[in-house]
């Protein structure tokens, strides 16, 4: 039976300051009328240490420009709020200091802060700890970040005219959120805004996973990259791309392929290219290029490489590293991991669910997070989860315009609308009187207030 | 043999330093404990024969899966500069130190929430008499106990028309035909919903996706070029796709040099 608490009435600060505390990136911005993905920054949520032993905070990396055997800390572990000590330094960084990129005053500020889904609990309580205690923010709310994304207008996605902006902060009924971020992959079946905890499952690969196994198959073809994580996210980026037909894409990569064999397969877009690495001291990025299979460019190779000549950048040659390395997303059973890929999770989540709402989810379905973003994604999840849905049930799959700034944005949405505001956050004078414990459970909804 | 049993106290405190960690008995560290005496017969017996899964190479498996879900190559201690972290202008309250100081990685607060889980069942299990306090469930609930709250199965609603209306009067007489009938269930009532939204969530590892069915075979892939891993190395078992990566495997990462 929830206990209900004498209703109080909240007076909220005008300012409204969204975070959704990515393991890669922090998304910050202050809530307006009509929010736009501009008034989102993405802010790198590290601490990083160059060769140099410069040390670099957050939103100073964009000065930095050797990017060579540079470490990083990351306050985020596997997803999850860890070390306070850092992440305080970032958001001090950020919000607090002279010259931050979003100048606050928390007294005076509302603040509506992401987690992770199935966040152990110690850890929430000492964010909200910190959040009251530390930096006093006015009022507070703390919600699974897939959940912000029920906030957005939905059905304009999957091709519906879009809705009147009178009803902007009305959450969608029924939302799948696919999101496949840098810790790890979560299926996460949302009615009217709300997660349903018992249906939330996730896949323990994401992108962070995806650039160190590319880092370790690099090292083992080409260059020892095993310091070079940064650079190899970029080339994660720029290279990688999701087969439609692995085995053929294996076949066509195949060092020891014959002529005649090469020539039936040719014809069709070429997989193999080049990655010219990037040069810190002259300060060129790398890039890629279409593999350049004649002689000519054999010999010129060999001579960078002995240092002849006035060539004086390397590259190396990729092949099946670019469609190998994110297929683990659909099939993580090729390293022997012991879980199903992404259509299968998203499956999985689905049977926790009556079956009543498979339709009302199979058809609204949206990715959001950066692996999304890896050419030919989309098409492939939408495919097998097609294969393993029922006949019946129509499936829809659209991907957010941003994928990585869509929870932030769905979050200034919520915050635009005063009352909707109003009705989940938790003023810090609320908290002076009931305590940490009783902020848990109002978050997690077992107490109403 | 005396019966000893851990009583659910109410006022325990959580010492700081050490953590209770369920033993579970599946770990990698009692599998790694068993290969001790006889630890080639014992690594080979235990799998299936002729097949992958060894009991080392399970391990190499798993050690390599953790390897990748780091954060960088070696362990990295990167300070946080001094000028920003001892700049305290104003006075912290106690739990804001504690939680600064804190070192605790995301393992730590792994295997504490684990302990709790396990505490809380071992309480739900001795606990005889109702006055308990009931704790939530972090387990998954299965779907079977989901279709046995009424309304929610396709089975009690499919007799009801959907939205009251009187059947259509000249129906079509295909469709009473098993085969053309659609089986979509009608939506859940609301209660359901209700119940749906305000359940607890999971425990971290409840949430983990599950292995998928058995019958699809894992692919195995030559670990210098990634081509298909037809052959297997006889000393390590690791996959390669033919004789040039063979000796590649052979000249700088076969695992075993003496076998």
């Amino acid at each position: 039976m929830p206990r209900i608490t004498k209703p109080t009435e909240r007076v909220l600060p005008d300012q409204t300051l969204i975070i959704d505390n990515g393991a890669y990136t922090m998304k910050a911005g202050f809530a307006n009328a009509s929010p736009t993905l501009d008034n989102c920054h993405a802010i790198p949520n590290c601490i990083a240490r160059d060769r140099g032993r410069r040390v670099w905070i957050g939103a100073q990396l964009e000065k930095c420009n050797d990017f060579g055997e540079i470490t990083f800390r990351r306050p985020v572990e596997k997803g999850f709020l860890v070390n306070w000590e850092a992440q305080k330094a970032i958001w001090d960084n950020a919000f607090i200091e002279k010259g931050a990129t979003l100048p606050c005053n928390p007294q005076s500020t509302n603040l509506v802060l992401t987690e992770a889904p199935n966040t152990p609990a110690a850890l929430q309580k000492n964010c909200d700890e910190i959040v009251f205690e530390e930096y006093e923010f006015a009022s507070y709310s703390r919600c699974l970040s897939p959940a912000l994304n029920a906030y957005h207008d939905i059905q304009s996605l999957h091709g519906a005219p879009s809705r009147d902006s009178n009803i902007q902060a009305l959450p969608a009924e029924c939302l799948l959120v696919i999101d496949s971020g840098f810790s790890h992959s979560t299926v996460t079946p949302l009615f009217n805004g709300k997660p349903i905890h018992q249906a939330i499952r996730r896949l323990d690969i994401g992108g962070k996973f995806l650039t160190n196994y590319l880092k370790e198959l690099i090292s083992i073809r080409h260059y020892n990259m095993l310091d070079e994580t940064h650079l190899m996210n970029e080339v994660k980026e720029t290279i990688c791309f999701i087969s439609e037909d692995f085995k053929r894409d294996l076949e066509r990569t195949w060092k020891g392929a014959s002529a005649s064999r090469k020539k039936a397969l040719d014809g069709e877009r070429e997989i193999v290219v080049d990655y010219v690495l990037p040069d810190y001291n002259a300060h060129k990025q790398g890039f890629m290029r279409p593999h350049d299979r004649s002689p000519s460019a054999k010999l010129r190779k060999m001579g960078s490489l002995s240092g002849a000549g006035d060539v004086t950048e390397e590259s190396m040659t990729l092949g099946n590293e670019r469609f190998t390395v994110p297929e683990l997303l659909f099939s993580p059973g090729d390293l022997g991991m012991k879980q199903e890929g992404l259509p299968g999770t998203v499956l999985q989540s689905l049977s926790g669910l009556p079956p009543g709402l498979w339709p009302a989810m199979l058809a609204n379905i949206l990715v959001v997070g950066g692996n999304s973003k890896i050419q030919g994604f989309m098409k492939r999840l939408e495919m097998e989860v097609r294969q393993l849905a029922p006949a019946e049930c129509a499936v829809r799959i659209a991907r957010a315009p941003d994928p990585i700034k869509s929870a932030w944005l769905g979050g200034a949405h919520l915050a635009a609308k005063r009352s909707a505001l109003k009705a989940v956050q938790v003023t810090r004078q609320e908290y002076q009187e009931h305590g940490s414990g009783w902020l848990g459970k109002v978050f997690s909804g077992s107490v109403l207030r | 043999m005396p019966h000893v049993e851990v009583l659910p106290n109410s006022t325990s405190v959580r010492a700081p330093g050490y953590a209770l960690v369920p033993d579970t008995g599946h770990g990698t560290v009692q599998v790694a404990a068993q290969q001790t005496s006889g630890r080639k017969r014992a690594a080979r017996s235990l799998g299936l024969p002729g097949g992958d899964t060894t009991v080392r190479q399970q391990n190499a498996v798993l050690k390599h899966l953790a390897e990748l879900d780091k954060d960088s190559h070696r362990d990295v201690q990167v300070p946080v500069p001094k000028d920003s972290a001892g700049r305290v202008s104003k006075k912290t309250t106690p739990n804001v130190r504690r939680i600064l100081m804190s070192q605790k990685t995301f393992a730590n607060h792994l295997a504490d929430e684990e302990a709790a889980i396990a505490q809380q069942q071992q309480a739900r299990q001795s606990a005889t008499t109702p006055r308990t306090k009931i704790v939530p469930d972090l387990k998954r609930a299965s779907t079977s106990e989901l279709r046995a709250i009424p309304g929610s199965g396709p089975s009690q609603n499919a007799a009801k028309p959907i939205g009251g209306l009187p059947p259509a009067p000249n129906r079509d007489p295909l469709d009473d035909d098993p085969l053309l009938k659609s089986y979509v269930p009608s939506a859940p009532s609301e209660e359901v919903m209700e119940a749906l939204v305000s359940g607890p969530p999971l425990s971290y590892n409840a949430a983990r996706a599950g292995p998928p069915p058995a019958g699809k075979p894992q692919r195995h892939f030559c670990e210098i070029c990634g081509y298909w891993g037809a052959v297997k190395c006889m000393k390590c078992g690791a996959r390669v796709c033919g004789l040039e990566c063979k000796g590649a495997h052979d000249d700088g990462r076969c695992l075993k040099f003496y076998a």
